[in-house]
């Protein structure tokens, strides 16, 4: 089943402003699945013959055998005297996870960088293979643990469309609060994260308070501080009530309140802003070309975000501000996240006080069971940008096939690039502005 | 007082056994060393019973006209000099017995020619006597650095290089002795007895002896062309060890020599002293921590350890400008100090680091390759204890010295001016600074020259011959290795020899004023800088050290319930695949490199050649010769050799067009010009 946004059609090449987004597998035939960020519109195609070097990303980042590191190498052999090749990871100061990186380098000054991810691989795609989506669900949902939200409601989005689960509107509006609260409070922990790189130790701590009383919020209004377990197939878990939202809705703007009182002052300290500006340089023809999502691409002037491009209820029936930035470097990136930040908190409240009131799970089964070669997919924005899962189940409604495109596997290489050029110490401004995260790319 | 005949003969000795070694070393390297060995230890003898006995000797060569004769003078200060290089030529010559094997055997005739004549700069009493030696020295140490290996244009271009910077000095030298000749009215004006030059003939002579004599010291700006890296780096390792230890220990002598024999300073002098001291010292250290040539960067620090000689000179100016007599004393010591302490420690540096190209097969510092073998424990000890004393870790000799320096420029608010104290404390912390840059340079020498090994494997020795070899180098670092430390440790007996050395230029001397107990250490133990002022033993510092370190020694030797756990070193949670994943030398110091752009003309660019990426940094030529070579008084240099060669072409066009008639014309002309001369003189 194709949603009205999908455009269906073969594409020959890829290449200017369609972005290869997914390749995966359904029934022993190859699809890919396109951004046409000029237009907007997901398409999804057999395979182009023609593919760019994002393509190979895809394919071994998709290798799921557990505990064998692969190097995401943009490719060319770098020469040259002094050169030396300089490991920095597994298990290393400044990367809060178990993944590493080779810098290639005269010393200070990287030439290239290669991440090396899958030393977190956990296989959950392979996992879940003939579990029944409800178990399936609590593994989903665990395999990035800061983006639970998006990943349980991308999966589940998808399960329900192959079963022709008719879910009611006040459980798909809550699903977007917490997948909105989400990004809350991911993006405070990236602004907070860059405050720490610049030694602002004040703003971190400003920036983890205020992320500390987001995950409150969680706790109080979903049961999990990480929002584990909120989502369900057919539905939520909780049903907030009117005064409930009421209290929610004051408590994300006190929360956003101080926010701007902390971004004032990260504007006018120029010791932040310079460690921002012009570092790790994404140019806009690299995110396109490279597979850019999220802040990461929209931080380079590139027009995709999935709550207004993929627009799932209730994203089509809300006031949604696409928050982009001409800017291309660290302080681009880190501008957006605040935007979005902000925006958040516009669509939380219109969420909060706009929602339906028809109940928080599914009364009837579902209705028409796909054909079991059939598959069906979403588009969920994660914190970290485009979150993609293709769901296939079986005769007896169990998983078949799982397919899952993080957001941090195709930021890698656009991270690779832009760090081109910088120094060592402009690292981890540039890994935190990408909001790459192990778990997520490895699952 | 010492008989003048034993002295006589002590002089006479020393020359017959250089002499005797130049002349068998195309038969016997072996026996030339020996005799190299025993002419130093002559040297060695000569010049303690002149400093501790007292005295000095003036041996009449010949007279050349009534007021000129050639001469040789032995005096305290000339012994003091002559002791430094005689515990240098020793080591160097144990050493080279082994080291020389590769190297035709009149490299030990040219490296005794270039020790006999330096021997001569230092015994000189007149001008002509010393300026033959100086020339010799320069000329025997051309042929030195031609035998180096490596790139042979390279080789060339640096001996060259050196001739042309020697020549230049001696006709500043030339000139600075003509004021000296004018102003004494004889040639005979190095001995302690001739007469000081005053007035402005006495500036004339400063700037000149400055120029000249810091020509062969490498100082600021003259450094800056880079010869004596690149001529030193290039010779022969053991060659090296003698240009930069006690060649330019020649520079230094000449210049205190010349000082000597001033006898009004004026201001001026003092702070072009300290400013081309404090400059050279800050870029030699900054040239020195981004060298990756094994030799190249002893020899930048060979311009840091001169510039902080031409510091202290420029203190004692000075001070000696403003009658500030205790703190010019302490300065024209450290001075002295200095040139004993960089001298030790820089020769065992040179031919700790021939070594280490020797079994690594490469000057090049950021080389992978693996070592021939590892490092014995000799040269592992000594080269941690030269490296050590270099980057000023007390108690060795090149913490005292700096320590000592840096106590004078302390002193600069004593200064009766207010320019005087701003340029003195400003140089100050400059040279602070070098000290704290000379570090990376250091350490990175150590770290990736003595202690380099990638998998740790050693090599099976190949034969006998090779065992023998490593015992004659090892003993001969050991040596040093004992210099190294004997001189920081024992300070206050260099203290004792380099005041004696002092005495005739301070008019007294000061042993005492100095060296004296303090806080319950024992008189003679504690070096003073100043009254009231600072204060430090060396020896007591070694003492409460070494009965630090034995404790944990101790215990972990002798055992006990502790266990000894060796594990590998934690490298971010993986194995590094081979050594192109280790951190190199060459990225050790490429902050620096990138941070001070200005200063190196840093350039850096990727350029892409199909899927390959060349990273560049620097310019590609500098690689040639394995050597750095970049900034902007090289283009100075390089214009002026373009110009005078044009030059040159053009007056030989014009002036020798090759025509039969120009020459007899010119022929001509002379004769009339002789002619006029005997009429107008006879007549």
């Amino acid at each position: 089943m194709i949603p009205k946004y999908v455009e269906r059609k073969q594409v020959e090449e890829v290449g200017g402003s369609v972005q290869l987004s997914s390749v995966f597998q359904a029934s022993g035939r190859s699809y890919a699945l396109l951004s046409d960020t000029a237009n907007n519109r997901t398409i999804l195609s057999d395979l182009p013959p023609k593919l760019g070097e994002e393509f190979g990303v895809l394919l071994r980042g998709g290798e799921t055998r557990p505990g064998s590191p692969v190097d995401l190498d943009l490719g060319g052999r770098v020469e040259g005297y002094g050169v030396f090749t300089f490991p920095y990871g597994p298990v290393t100061y400044g990367v809060p996870e178990a993944g590493g990186f080779k810098f290639v380098t005269y010393g200070e000054r990287v030439v290239k960088v290669i991440p090396q991810i899958n030393f977190k691989k956990r296989g959950v795609e392979t996992k879940v293979l003939g579990w029944d989506p409800e178990d399936a669900l609590l593994l989903v949902e665990r395999s990035a643990g800061n983006f639970s939200a998006s990943y349980s409601a991308c999966f589940l989005n998808a399960v329900e469309d192959s079963l022709g689960l008719e879910v009611p509107s006040q459980a798909k509006w809550t699903r977007a609060v917490a997948i909105e609260l989400e990004r809350i409070y991911n993006h405070l922990y990236a602004f907070g994260r860059l405050a720490e790189a610049a030694s602002q130790n004040v703003a971190t701590a400003q920036a983890n308070i205020l992320r500390e009383d987001v995950l409150r919020l969680n706790a109080r209004h979903f049961g999990h501080r990480y929002l584990f377990g909120a989502n369900r197939l057919g539905g939520v878990r909780a049903d907030i009530s009117k005064a409930e939202r009421k209290d929610l809705s004051d408590s994300v703007r006190a929360v956003v309140k101080e926010f701007r009182g902390l971004v004032e002052f990260f504007l006018s300290s120029r010791i932040f802003l310079d460690r921002l500006q012009n570092t790790a340089r994404l140019p806009r023809e690299e995110a396109l070309a490279l597979g850019a999502v999220g802040p990461a691409a929209r931080g380079s002037g590139v027009q995709w975000d999935d709550r207004l491009t993929y627009p799932i209820e209730p994203y089509g029936d809300i006031y949604v501000n696409m928050e982009t930035d001409p800017g291309e470097d660290t302080m681009a990136r880190t501008m957006v996240r605040i935007q979005e930040i902000y925006s958040s908190e516009v669509i939380l409240r219109e969420l909060l006080d706009r929602m339906p009131g028809d109940g928080t799970a599914t009364q009837a089964a579902g209705t028409g069971r796909l054909n079991a070669d059939d598959f069906s997919f979403c588009r969920i924005e994660s914190p970290s940008g485009d979150l993609i899962q293709v769901v296939q189940l079986d005769g007896q409604g169990r998983v078949r096939s799982l397919h899952v495109r993080p957001a941090s596997l195709v930021n890698w290489l656009p991270f690779a690039r832009s760090m081109e050029t910088c120094v060592f110490t402009d690292f981890q401004f540039a890994f935190e502005s990408f909001g790459l995260s192990y778990a997520d790319s490895d699952r | 007082m010492i008989a003048a005949g034993a002295l006589s003969g002590l002089v006479v000795a020393l020359f017959a056994a250089f002499a005797a070694g130049i002349g068998v070393g195309p038969v016997s390297k072996k026996a030339a060393y020996a005799l190299g060995v025993a002419g130093s230890a002559v040297g060695v003898l000569l010049s303690l019973l002149v400093l501790v006995g007292g005295g000095s000797l003036t041996v009449k060569l010949w007279q050349v006209t009534p007021t000129t004769s050639a001469q040789l003078v032995v005096s305290p200060l000339s012994s003091y000099f002559l002791l430094i290089s005689s515990l240098v030529w020793i080591g160097t010559c144990l050493y080279s017995v082994r080291y020389d094997d590769d190297y035709p055997s009149t490299l030990s005739s040219l490296l005794l020619l270039t020790v006999v004549s330096m021997a001569l700069i230092l015994l000189s009493g007149d001008g002509i006597t010393f300026l033959v030696g100086w020339e010799t020295m320069t000329i025997a140490s051309f042929f030195m650095i031609l035998e180096g290996k490596g790139n042979r244009d390279g080789v060339r271009n640096a001996a060259f290089l050196f001739l042309a910077f020697g020549v230049g000095s001696s006709v500043f030298i030339m000139l600075a002795f003509a004021g000296l000749f004018s102003s004494a009215g004889s040639f005979d004006f190095l001995g302690p007895a001739a007469p000081a030059a005053v007035g402005p003939i006495a500036s004339w002579i400063f700037v000149t002896a400055l120029v000249g004599f810091g020509l062969k010291m490498g100082i600021a700006p003259f450094h800056m062309s880079e010869w004596l890296p690149i001529a030193h780096s290039s010779a022969p390792s053991n060659a090296s060890a003698l240009l930069s230890a006690t060649l330019t220990l020649m520079g230094v002598y000449g210049l205190i020599t010349v000082v000597s024999h001033l006898g009004q300073y004026e201001l001026w002098w003092g702070w072009l002293a300290l400013v081309v001291g404090g400059v050279s010292a800050l870029l030699g250290a900054l040239f020195a921590s981004v060298s990756e040539h094994t030799k190249g960067l002893p020899a930048y620090s060979t311009i840091e350890n001169n510039g902080l000689i031409v510091v202290a000179i420029g203190a004692y100016l000075l001070a000696s400008y403003y009658h500030l007599t205790l703190l010019a004393d302490f300065a024209m010591i450290a001075a002295l100090y200095h040139a004993f302490s960089h001298s030790v420690s820089k020769a065992s540096l040179f031919l700790i680091n021939g070594w280490v190209s020797k079994v690594k097969r490469s000057f090049d510092l950021n080389s992978s390759n693996e070592a021939d073998e590892r490092g014995s424990s000799p040269v592992r000890l000594a080269g941690a204890l030269t490296v050590f004393s270099l980057a000023a870790v007390p108690p060795l000799a090149g913490f005292v010295s700096e320590w000592m320096i840096l106590e004078v420029l302390f002193q600069s608010f004593r200064f009766g001016d207010l320019t005087s104290q701003i340029v003195g404390t400003l140089v100050g912390a400059v040279t602070a600074l070098a000290a704290g840059i000379i570090v990376v340079a250091m350490t990175k020498v150590y770290g990736y020259g003595v202690l380099w090994s990638f998998s740790g494997r050693a090599r099976e020795e190949e034969s006998g011959k090779g065992a023998g070899a490593r015992d004659l180098i090892g003993g001969s670092l050991l040596y040093f290795l004992a210099l190294v430390v004997g001189v920081g440790v024992a300070a206050p007996a260099i203290f004792f020899l380099a005041s004696d050395a002092a005495s005739q230029l301070l008019q007294a001397n000061v042993f005492g004023t100095f060296v004296t107990g303090l806080l319950g250490v024992p008189a003679g133990f504690v070096i003073l800088s100043g009254s009231p002022f600072g204060g430090f033993s060396p020896t007591f510092t070694a003492v409460f050290m070494v009965g630090l370190l034995s404790v944990p020694f101790a215990i972990t030797r002798l055992g006990g319930p502790w266990r000894t756990r060796r594990t590998k070193g934690w490298f971010a949670g993986a194995e590094p695949a081979g050594p192109a994943e280790l951190y190199n030398s060459f990225g050790y110091s490429t902050p620096i490199r990138i941070m001070l752009r200005f200063l190196f003309r840093t350039k850096e660019s990727v350029v892409r050649v199909g899927a390959v990426r060349r990273a560049v940094i620097l310019s590609p030529e500098e690689y040639v010769v394995e050597l750095e070579v970049l900034d902007v008084f090289k283009r100075f240099y390089d214009a002026l050799s373009r110009w005078t060669l044009g030059l040159s072409a053009y007056v030989s066009r014009k002036a020798m067009p090759g025509k039969l008639g120009v020459y007899i014309i010119y022929i001509m002309l002379a004769l009339v010009f002789v002619l006029l001369y005997v009429m107008a003189t006879v007549g």
